[in-house]
C-alpha cells in the first residue's frame, strides 16, 4: 500500500530515545486522572450536604426550627365550631361574586373541628432550615431573615409542612399540647380555606381581622415590599394572629371551586389547569383584596414574590 | 489498491536555521492561548484556564526542546505529507457535526472548543515527534483523531482540562504503545478510541459520568431526522476511499442479527429504542474504521467487525447489570479489538482452507472487491430500512408497549419502563413524573421509597398535574391517583427519539398517540 510512503525519508526509529519514559508518563497521567476525577463527586456532595454537626449546631442556635419562642412555638388553638364564611354584599360593598355561598344564601356556617394555626407566616429563616436538612430537593436559599418566604410553589410549601410535621413528631422538644394533638391523628399542613378564614375573622363575621374598616396601622398593604412577620402586631385581630391581612398572600390546601365550601373537596385529578385558593392579600394590594373573605387562585407550580404561606395542625 | 496509500510529495522544512521550525508550534501555542479569550471560552473561568494551562504546558515543552537543540545542534524538522485518509475522514466527521448540530445546538457551541483541541493536537503531535527525535509529518492526521473523539465524549466546561488530558493520553498511546506489524513499527491502538476507552473506564469506576456530555451526546443524535440514512451515506464515502467496508458491514449485520434474535425470543427490543442505537451506528462507521489499527485481510476485517458487534451487544447488558450508563458499550471494546488485530490476521493467514481465505477475494470485480462489498451493504441497508429497523418509529418508542410488557412480566421491560419514564420526567412531562412517583410509592416494580415518590409527585404537581398534587397531599399508604397524559405530555413522549412535537397539529398528535397505543386517544 505505501509505495510513495516508502519513498519518503522517515527517520522514525532512528536514534529515538527509549519509549519507557513516555510510557511511564502516560501511566502517571492516567492514574492522576483517575484519582483526581474520583474526588469530583465528593466535592459536589459536600457542597450539597452540609456537615450534620453544623446543622445540629444551627438547630440549637436557631431555637426550635426557627419557630416563635413561646409555649406553643407560635401555634394558636382555634376551637371547634361553626363560623360565618363568605361575604354579604349588603354589609361588605367590596365583596366579590365568588365569595357568595350559594344561589340561595349569601354566607354559610360550615362546622370545623378544632385545629392549630401559626401566628406568623413562614419566614425565610424557617424555610432555609428545611432546605438545609433536605439536600438536593431545592436550590440553596441564601436569605435567612424574618420576612415571609415567597417564590415557593404550593408543592414546596406542602413539602415544608410535611418536613415540620416529621420534625415535631419526632422531637422531645415539641410542647406536650402539640405532641398530643399530633398523636391524636392531626398533622401539620397548610390550612384549608375555611380554617384560614375562621382563624382570620373569628366567629363574628368581621370583614378585616380586626374589624370592619381597613387600617394601615394593623396590616402591610398598599406598600412596595413585604415586612418582617409580626411587624404589625394586632391585639385586636381575631385569635391574635399576625399578617392575616396583607404582607403576602397565603396559599391554602383547598382547590379553587365555587362555594359552598366542602371540607373533603380536593383537586380533580383530571383538572387541566388546577388552582388552589390563596388568602389574605399582599403588600401591594389595596384594601379590598386584604379582606378575610377574599379568594384568590394560584397554580401549584407558580411561585410568586407576593405569595407565601403559613402552617396549621389539623386533623382532616 | 487502497486510495489511502496515495500521498503527496513530502516537503521538508527547517533548512533555514536550527530554530526556524519552532515557529510553527510556537504560533499554534499562541493561537491556543489566544482562544482562551474567545467569548465562548470566557463563559467559564475554568474553561479559559484549561486553554491557558494547555498552552503553558506546550510552551514549556517547546522551551525544553529549544534548549536541547541549542545544546546538541540537531535541528528539528517537519515535512508536509497530506494523506487522503486523514482529510476525507475529517470532512465526513465534520459534516456529521454540522448536520447533528443543526438539530442540537450545543454541538455548534462546542465548535470553538473543537478547534482548540485541533490546535492543541497539532502542537502536541509536533512536540512528541521531535521529542522522539524524528521529523514530524505535517498533514491532517490530528484532525480526525479530535473529531472522532468528540463525536462520542466531551467534558463539561468546568472540567475541560480533562478533555485536553484525554487527547494527550490518546497521542501518548499512539506514540509509545507500538508493535512490529508486517515488519514496520506501528501504533497498536486507534488514538481516539484509546483515549476514549481509558477515560470511559475512569468515569465508570469513579462514577463521574456527569462531568461529561456523554449521555446527551449519545441520545441526541436522533434529534437529526433520518440520521441513520445520513450516517449510512457518510459511511459510504469512507468505505469507498479506505476499503474498510467489511468491518462496518460485519459489525452492523451482527448487531442487527443479535437484536432481532433477542427481540424474537423475548418479545422486547434489546436496545431501548432501536435495533442499533444511532451512536453505535456512528461508531461502527467512524470509530473502528481506522485502517492502521484494523486487520488487513478481508476475512480479518470481517471477524474484526463481528467481534465489535458482539462486544457492543455484550457490554450493553454488562454495563446495565452493574448499573452503569450503557452508552459506553461502543467505546470500551475498541482498544481490546485493536490488541487482537495481529492475532486475527495471523489466524486468517495461517488457515489452510482455500475457500475460507478466498472469501471476499480482492480480485473480484477486476480488483474492485470493495465496490462489491459496498453494493452488498447498500442492499442490506435498504432492506433493513424497509423493515423499519433504522430511521422512523421503533417498537420501543411506545410507552404503552413497555407498560404492557412490564405488566406481562417480559424480561427487562419494567426497568426499561422506569428508565423511559425518568427520561420523559426530566423532559418535564408531568404525567411521566406522576407515574414514576406512583411506582416508587407502590414498591412493586421498584423498591418502595416514599421520599423519591414525593420528589416525583412534587415535580408533577409543580407542572400543574393535578393527580401529582393529590398524591403529594396523600399519606404514603394511600393508593396513588393516576390521570391520562395531557397534550403537552404527548408532545414530549411521542417524539420517537426525535425533537419534541411542539409544532405538530393536535389532530396529527392524536393520530400518533393512537399509533403508539395510547388507547384513550383513539376514540
Amino acid at each position: 500500500m505505501t509505495n510513495q510512503q516508502n519513498k519518503t525519508p522517515v527517520d522514525f526509529e532512528a536514534n529515538a530515545p527509549d519509549r519507557k519514559i513516555g510510557f511511564y508518563l502516560m501511566l502517571i497521567i492516567i492514574l492522576f486522572a483517575f484519582f483526581y476525577v474520583k474526588q469530583q463527586p465528593h466535592q459536589n456532595l459536600e457542597d450539597k450536604n452540609p456537615d450534620p454537626s453544623s446543622i445540629q449546631q444551627k438547630t440549637n442556635e436557631t431555637l426550635k426550627w426557627n419557630l416563635a419562642n413561646d409555649q406553643l412555638l407560635g401555634f394558636v388553638l382555634i376551637p371547634a365550631g361553626t363560623f360565618l364564611m363568605g361575604s354579604n354584599p349588603t354589609l361588605d360593598r367590596m365583596a366579590y361574586a365568588n365569595e357568595r355561598w350559594s344561589s340561595s344564601a349569601r354566607q354559610g356556617r360550615p362546622p370545623l373541628d378544632d385545629f392549630y394555626i401559626n401566628k406568623f407566616e413562614v419566614t425565610n429563616a424557617q424555610f432555609a432550615l428545611f432546605m438545609d436538612q433536605t439536600p438536593g430537593s431545592h436550590e440553596s436559599q441564601q436569605t435567612r431573615d424574618r420576612k415571609p418566604v415567597t417564590n415557593v410553589s404550593w408543592a414546596q410549601a406542602l413539602n415544608y409542612s410535611k418536613w415540620l410535621d416529621n420534625e415535631l413528631r419526632n422531637s422531645a422538644g415539641t410542647p406536650d399540647q402539640l405532641a398530643n394533638f399530633l398523636d391524636m391523628g392531626a398533622r401539620i399542613s397548610l390550612p384549608n380555606e375555611a380554617q384560614w378564614e375562621k382563624a382570620a375573622r373569628g366567629t363574628d363575621g368581621r370583614i378585616f381581622p380586626w374589624g370592619n374598616q381597613p387600617s394601615n396601622l394593623l396590616a402591610n398593604f398598599n406598600n412596595k415590599s413585604a415586612m418582617d412577620v409580626g411587624t404589625y402586631t394586632c391585639a385586636k385581630c381575631a385569635n391574635g394572629l399576625n399578617d392575616m391581612a396583607g404582607n403576602v398572600w397565603e396559599m391554602t390546601l383547598s382547590p379553587l371551586t365555587a362555594y359552598p365550601f366542602v371540607s373533603k373537596r380536593t383537586l380533580d385529578a383530571k383538572e387541566a389547569q388546577p388552582l388552589l385558593v390563596m388568602r389574605g392579600g399582599g403588600y401591594n394590594d389595596a384594601a379590598n383584596n386584604i379582606r378575610t373573605a377574599v379568594r384568590g387562585g394560584v397554580g401549584p407550580g407558580s411561585p410568586s414574590p407576593t405569595i407565601g404561606f403559613r402552617v396549621a395542625i389539623t386533623k382532616q | 489498491m487502497s486510495r489511502a496509500a496515495e500521498t503527496y510529495p513530502a516537503t521538508t522544512f527547517a533548512e533555514n536555521g536550527q530554530y526556524s521550525s519552532f515557529k510553527l508550534p510556537l504560533t499554534l501555542t499562541i493561537v491556543l492561548a489566544g482562544m482562551a479569550f474567545l467569548p465562548r471560552v470566557q463563559e467559564s473561568p475554568r474553561l479559559a484556564g484549561s486553554f491557558l494551562g494547555a498552552s503553558l504546558l506546550l510552551l514549556i515543552w517547546q522551551l525544553a526542546l529549544l534548549l536541547y537543540v541549542r545544546r546538541t545542534g540537531i535541528a528539528k524538522q517537519f515535512k508536509i505529507l497530506v494523506q487522503p485518509q486523514h482529510y476525507v475522514q475529517a470532512l465526513v466527521q465534520f459534516s456529521v457535526y454540522i448536520y447533528w448540530g443543526y438539530y442540537w445546538r450545543p454541538v455548534y457551541d462546542h465548535l470553538w472548543l473543537l478547534a482548540g483541541q485541533v490546535v492543541f493536537a497539532f502542537t502536541l503531535g509536533i512536540l512528541l515527534a521531535w521529542s522522539r527525535r524524528r521529523t514530524y509529518l505535517l498533514g491532517f492526521g490530528p484532525i480526525p483523531i479530535i473529531f472522532s473523539t468528540n463525536l462520542f465524549l466531551w467534558f463539561r466546561d468546568d472540567w475541560f482540562y480533562l478533555q485536553f488530558l484525554m487527547i494527550f493520553v490518546g497521542f501518548l498511546g499512539k506514540e509509545y504503545i507500538r508493535w512490529q506489524r508486517d515488519g514496520k513499527s506501528s501504533h497498536i491502538f486507534n488514538p481516539s478510541a484509546f483515549g476514549l476507552g481509558l477515560f470511559s473506564l475512569i468515569l465508570i469506576f469513579t462514577g463521574t459520568t456527569d462531568l461529561t456530555w456523554a449521555s446527551q451526546i449519545s441520545s441526541t443524535l436522533t434529534l437529526a431526522p433520518n440520521i441513520y440514512a445520513y450516517l449510512f451515506v457518510a459511511g459510504l464515502v469512507v468505505m469507498y476511499f479506505f476499503s474498510i467496508t467489511l468491518v462496518s458491514v460485519a459489525a452492523a449485520i451482527t448487531l442487527f442479527a443479535l437484536s432481532s434474535f433477542y427481540s424474537a425470543a423475548t418479545g422486547v427490543p434489546y436496545f431501548l429504542d432501536s435495533e442499533i442505537p444511532a451512536a453505535v451506528f456512528l461508531g461502527l462507521h467512524l470509530l473502528i474504521t481506522d485502517p492502521s489499527t484494523s486487520p488487513r485481510t478481508p476475512l480479518g476485517k470481517t471477524i474484526f467487525g463481528i467481534l465489535y458487534g458482539l462486544g457492543v451487544f455484550g457490554l450493553y447488558t454488562l454495563l446495565d447489570l452493574v448499573g452503569q450508563p450503557t452508552f459506553y458499550d461502543k467505546l470500551l471494546c475498541v482498544p481490546l479489538l485493536n490488541l487482537s488485530v495481529i492475532l486475527i490476521d495471523r489466524a486468517v493467514r495461517s488457515s489452510t482452507s482455500t475457500s475460507l481465505t478466498n472469501m471476499w477475494n480482492e480480485k473480484w470485480l477486476q480488483g474492485h472487491a470493495n465496490i462489491g462489498h459496498m453494493g452488498a451493504w447498500v442492499s442490506i441497508f435498504i432492506v433493513v430500512s424497509l423493515l423499519g429497523k433504522t430511521d422512523g418509529r421503533h417498537t420501543g418508542d411506545s410507552l404503552p408497549f413497555w407498560e404492557e410488557s412490564c405488566a406481562n412480566g417480559l424480561v427487562n421491560s419494567c426497568e426499561r419502563l422506569l428508565l423511559i419514564e425518568a427520561t420523559y420526567c426530566s423532559d418535564n412531562s408531568a404525567w411521566a413524573c406522576n407515574e414514576l412517583g406512583a411506582h416508587y410509592r407502590k414498591g412493586e416494580i421498584i423498591a418502595y421509597d416514599d421520599t423519591v415518590a414525593q420528589k416525583y409527585f412534587t415535580q408533577a404537581c409543580e407542572l400543574n398535574f393535578s393527580a401529582g398534587c393529590i398524591n403529594l397531599m396523600s399519606e404514603p399508604n394511600v393508593t396513588s391517583v393516576h390521570a391520562p397524559p395531557k397534550e403537552l405530555d404527548l408532545r414530549l413522549m411521542l417524539r420517537q427519539a426525535g425533537k419534541n412535537l411542539m409544532e405538530l397539529s393536535s389532530a396529527d398528535l392524536l393520530e400518533r398517540a393512537c399509533d403508539h397505543n395510547w388507547s384513550m386517544r383513539c376514540s
